[in-house]
């Protein structure tokens, strides 16, 4: 029943047939049925750009590791979990350090959004089993983590042997763990960032932040060495580098080509799962590198042909509703005649490819918080600034996740300064990455359409 | 010419019939369970006061929430924007309309052609709203069209220090038994309202002229505690609710 499905994620014939018996065991502990297989095609078909090849092939990355995901237990002796804001280096890292059959590594969190939430729009019963285990309603708790212990105690995916989590952001990935650890026994290893940038700061970085996170990260890589018996070798951290340094670029690329095309060539929805890959710890390195490169050139086509999903000349703006649950509501913002030059963090800002001197792995994970939206709000408001003017932006539009301690600090502030500096209108809209609960799709069109109109006489006006 | 707006919210439904610019008529009724009845029931009615069918009005502009379920307009356009236009219309001084509706609450900054320059809404709450004070009126058993009038009698209004409608329905029995006046406790309701709406809108700020538009603006006592929040006099069109519907059937004309 899912053959149609899976061929719509980018599988051959021949992987279907060697997978099914997996596939079958996976799904039917995830409780898919035939209605939500049925659902899944349809959101595929609706909301990504799924004639492209390379869309086709990041789905079927995050499909895969839902079913590894799920087997895990049974397939591998120990399982290692993070999830965002856990930056993918260090755990990439560890990853390459160990035997694949021994050891699993995995985001279950955004496993689950890219597939449960994005694909079949089925994670309410997650939400709702995170909320009686340990996250209540009306705490603003991050969603990411409900979806992640709603899973486990469902007993959908297992519970690991080892969480790591950073704390770059926000106070929830601390908190999470420390349940997962006291209610559940899980053993945590914990990265902590040193929070203390003072406005000002910015662009430049203490050397005491990058020298306190790098010995966290040494202290966490010993653990995990000690826990794990193996060593995290120099042809590990040389591997991770360059295949996240060509990764990455490779996205740079890929983003800055989307957002100078007019028409807008591709959904902003269908890069959802490329660009999360850049956290996700996945051994099949060659394939995610292999189906961007294959997007690319999918996208350099439909620019030459001029193939757009937007209308040419459509009021361009930058967004931040990158929204790991539900690509309908970007889908919104381009239906609404808008087309979305760059969504944050998609687009890796100039002061984040500062060259810096840190040479050991552990100092150069330690930098990372210092050159990025965790550097300060002073950061992440520059960093939405620039943005907007790299891609000469008629408007920006926020969309906040309203519990998020990191993200809702800078919005008006990010408001007040892109309008202040750039002249162009901000809307603000109020939502949750990881819970649609939290938002109606109705109030948002309304906002999202009058400002669409909005930009366009705007640009009308401009044009006269 | 003659076009027609037609604006589905979530309390009532408005239509106006416009010909070169000018009123011909207006229909305001419940929007009820079902929206498209409603946009139907709602511009018979303002057809009707016109002496006028459907097939005599050239263009149709909906709006509202309801605006994508008007199956017989030829086009559809935010409650925003055809409030921005309709205010204009009437006071092309306006600079800041406050349209506190039955659901929703917007504070807009408009530009001198009619345009609008910035816009902030409540989010998903109901406070601040029309919702609240029917649910604040029927704690007090008071009819809506009573509280206005009973606020402005006030000797001190009661402080509603929940933001929550449901929390400040309790507050409000809580004040009630502690014998605090009629009086005092819908001018407590309509002080609460007004600051939330205030302080939502200073994002777009306050610019004279202010004006103020949707069913809460016929409620004296809202507006009084609006003047006060933001220090400046507030003019009420003389049908407040129809701005939006006026906007969309010029809006359909151009």
């Amino acid at each position: 029943m899912y053959t149609e499905l899976f061929k719509l994620c980018g599988f051959e014939d021949d992987e279907i047939e060697r997978e099914r018996p997996r596939i079958d065991k996976a799904f039917t502990i995830l409780g898919l049925n035939e209605e939500d297989i049925k659902r899944g095609e349809t959101r595929l078909h609706t909301y990504f750009d799924i004639d492209l090849t390379g869309v086709r092939k990041f789905l079927g990355i995050w499909m895969r590791e839902l079913v590894n995901l799920v087997l895990a237990r049974e397939e591998h002796d120990k399982i290692v979990y993070s999830d965002f804001p856990m930056e993918l280096r260090p755990l990439m890292s560890m990853m390459l350090s160990t035997d694949e059959k021994e050891v699993y590594f995995a985001t279950p969190g955004q496993i689950i959004n890219m597939t449960i939430g994005q694909i079949f729009d089925k994670l309410n019963p997650y939400l709702e089993a995170g909320e009686e285990s340990g996250f209540p309603p009306g705490s603003a708790h991050c969603a990411l983590y409900q979806t992640r212990l709603g899973a486990m105690v469902k007993g959908v995916i297992p519970f690991p042997d080892l969480s790591v989590i950073a704390g770059y952001h926000c106070d929830q990935p601390a908190e999470s763990e420390q349940l997962l650890q006291e209610v559940y026994g899980i053993p945590v290893l914990y990265l902590d960032s040193c929070a203390d940038a003072n406005w000002g700061d910015w662009p430049k970085f203490n050397d005491h932040r990058v020298r306190y996170c790098g010995s966290q990260a040494r202290k966490m890589f010993k653990a995990f060495e000690e826990m794990f018996n193996c060593q995290i070798t120099e042809e590990a951290t040389k591997a991770t580098n360059r295949a996240n340094a060509i990764y990455r670029l490779t996205f740079q690329a890929l983003i800055e080509l989307i957002g100078r095309a007019d028409p807008q060539p591709i959904s902003q929805a269908s890069l959802a799962h490329a660009f999360f890959l850049n956290s996700m710890p996945t051994r099949d390195v060659e394939g995610k590198q292999m189906a961007l490169e294959i997007i690319s050139e999918e996208v350099q086509q439909r620019i030459a042909e001029g193939k757009g999903v937007v209308e040419k000349g459509a009021p361009g703006v930058f967004c931040t509703a990158t929204i790991s649950v539900d690509p309908g509501i970007t889908r919104m913002i381009e239906n609404a005649g808008l087309a979305i030059r760059v969504q944050i963090p998609y687009w890796l800002s100039p002061w984040v490819l500062t060259k810096h001197p840190y040479r050991e792995w552990a100092d150069m994970i330690g930098v990372g918080p210092c050159l990025d939206i965790p550097h300060s709000c002073q950061a992440h408001v520059a960093i939405n600034v620039e943005n907007c003017k790299a891609f000469n932006v008629d408007g920006a539009i926020d969309f906040y996740p309203y519990s998020c301690r990191e993200w809702v600090p800078t919005v008006i502030i990010t408001k007040k300064m892109i309008e202040r500096e750039l002249g162009i209108p901000v809307l603000v809209l109020e939502g949750d990455c990881y819970d649609t609960r939290n938002y109606s799709a109705g109030q948002l069109r309304t906002r999202v359409e009058t400002f669409a109109e909005l930009l366009r006489a705007n640009k009308a006006a401009k044009a006269v | 010419m003659i076009t027609a707006g037609v604006d589905v919210g979530a309390a009532t439904a408005k239509t106006v019939i416009v010909a070169d610019g000018q009123i011909l008529s207006y229909s305001i009724v419940p929007t009820g369970d079902s929206v498209t009845r409603a946009a139907e029931r709602v511009t018979e009615a303002a057809l009707s006061q016109a002496g006028l069918s459907k097939g005599d009005v050239q263009y149709i502009t909906s709006t509202g929430y309801g605006r994508n379920a008007v199956t017989f307009a030829n086009r559809t356009s935010s409650e925003i924007i055809c409030h921005a236009k309709g205010v204009n219309s009437i006071l092309p001084a306006a600079r800041t309309v406050i349209d506190i509706g039955g659901q929703d609450s917007k504070v807009i900054g408009v530009r001198e052609n009619g345009t609008v320059s910035d816009f902030v809404m409540n989010d998903k709450c109901a406070a601040g709203t029309g919702r609240f004070l029917e649910v604040m009126a029927n704690v007090l058993q008071i009819s809506i069209e009573e509280m206005g009038p009973t606020s402005l009698r006030c000797q001190e209004p009661c402080q509603i220090s929940s933001t929550c409608t449901i929390f400040a329905e309790t507050e409000m029995v809580s004040l009630r038994a502690d014998g605090r006046t009629k009086e005092d406790l819908v001018a407590g309701i309509h002080r609460a309202v007004a600051s939330r709406v205030v302080i939502m809108g200073k994002t777009v700020g306050y610019n004279e002229q202010v004006v103020f538009t949707g069913g809460v603006a016929k409620n004296a006592g809202v507006k009084h505690f609006l003047e006060s929040e933001i220090k400046l006099p507030i003019l009420i069109p003389a049908e407040p609710q129809i701005m939006g519907a006026l906007g969309a059937a010029l809006l359909a004309a151009s």
